[in-house]
């Protein structure tokens, strides 16, 4: 009986044994590696730090003063007239940038009736000089900064005083400057 | 009751030793897994060119898309499960300079992966698994040819030496995807690098 009871016991050990010996088989199989392949891939960015805000100031106002009698058209010319308009725009040193504005604007008379009718030329430099300026039309060409950051813009062009009668008039010139 | 002690002992030793049986059955396969490279790196652009600090949409955030994303080509045994481990920075550092612990000298970063297991025809970013990520790590399990809709079949025989894999090989595709915050960065090139390790389970 003894015997018996012994021999049924190792009989499940073996078949037991042999089960899991194949789950281990198994297992083994899939595991197996005979080189585990380890990469890098390189992530990256470039940074250009953002570009100042574009600030235009007026160094020079349109001077009408000192017109002859009578005189019913006035022609700036941006290039070489005392009377022009002076702007300094101020930005990213070496930043190409372009400019457009509106070519004609109706200024009126505050204190009364009357309007002056302006039709606008622009010129622009990298340096401060007038002369030397590049006229340009609504849309300018792709313009630069100089290394200081600076650009001059001088603001010319045709009045028309036909209907304006005395007063004080007041008006504005639009101009768009933005990076490309 | 000594039989009984003696046969239940016999059974625990037993179950114990094949417990920790490593019989290294498959130590006579060859079965090898490739991960090949995409070209170049995961590079972050604005327009195709560099990324503006303070810039971009969102919280000054750039991304690579998956329809853009780099890819690895995981080349193995179309019957096998590969495990990918991945190990993704968090930042990438102004010239790679990793002591930086400034926000102005390091570029958050948040990686996505996902994978393709449709077969070499068949992968696309459109027909990819996005990969659960934890922070910009990640461990996933994946067949390297899909099983449509069925069970895993039984294990394979061992490779014998007349076993040629490049008969039941497959291609998988790897994603890695992501985003940065280009905030009030200084400028310059900022790299890190992601770690790929992958085996056959």
């Amino acid at each position: 009986m003894f015997v018996f009871k012994n021999a049924i016991g190792l009989s499940l050990q073996c078949i037991l044994a042999i089960s899991l010996v194949v789950v281990c088989n198994v297992t083994n199989v899939f595991s197996q590696n005979n080189e585990i392949p380890t990469v890098t891939v390189s992530v990256s960015a470039v940074i250009e730090e953002s570009a100042p805000e574009i600030e235009v100031i007026t160094v020079q106002t349109f001077n009408l003063r000192e017109l002859e009698p009578g005189q019913q058209i006035v022609d700036i010319d941006p290039i070489s007239s005392f009377r022009t308009g002076k702007l300094l725009a101020s930005g990213q040193p070496g930043a190409s940038f372009r400019i457009s504005y509106l070519p004609t604007r109706e200024l009126v008379n505050i204190e009364g009736t009357g309007m002056i009718f302006f039709e606008y030329q622009v010129t622009g430099n990298q340096i401060d000089e007038q002369d030397a300026s590049e006229p340009f039309d609504t849309e300018s060409p792709v313009l630069e900064f100089n290394t200081d950051g600076q650009y001059y813009i001088w603001v010319g062009g045709r009045v028309n005083l036909e209907n304006a009668t005395p007063g004080t008039y007041q008006g504005e010139f639009t101009l768009e400057i933005e990076y490309i | 009751m000594w039989q009984k002690t003696l046969l239940t002992l016999f059974l625990l030793v037993a179950a114990e030793q094949l417990y920790c049986q490593e019989i290294e059955f498959g130590g006579y396969g060859s079965y090898t897994i490739e991960l090949n490279l995409g070209a170049g790196d995961m590079e972050f652009f604005h327009n195709g060119g560099p990324v503006i600090s303070n810039s971009g949409n969102g919280a000054y955030q750039y991304t690579v898309d998956i329809s853009e994303a780099y890819e690895l080509d995981i080349v193995g045994v179309k019957y096998l499960d590969a495990v990918v481990q991945i190990e993704g920075p968090d930042y990438l550092y102004l010239d790679g300079d990793t002591n930086c612990a400034s926000d102005t000298c390091r570029i958050p970063l948040t990686l996505q992966a996902a994978y393709s297991n449709s077969g070499l025809l068949n992968n696309s970013p459109g027909n990819s698994t996005q990969i659960a990520m934890n922070g910009n790590d990640a461990t996933v399990r994946f067949p390297i040819l899909a099983r449509q809709f069925t069970p895993p079949g039984p294990p394979p025989p061992p490779p014998t030496e007349a076993f040629d894999q490049s008969l039941v090989e497959e291609t998988a595709v790897l994603y890695l995807y992501g985003s940065i915050e280009a905030g009030n960065l200084d400028a310059g090139s900022y790299f890190n690098y992601i770690t790929i390790t992958i085996s056959y389970e």
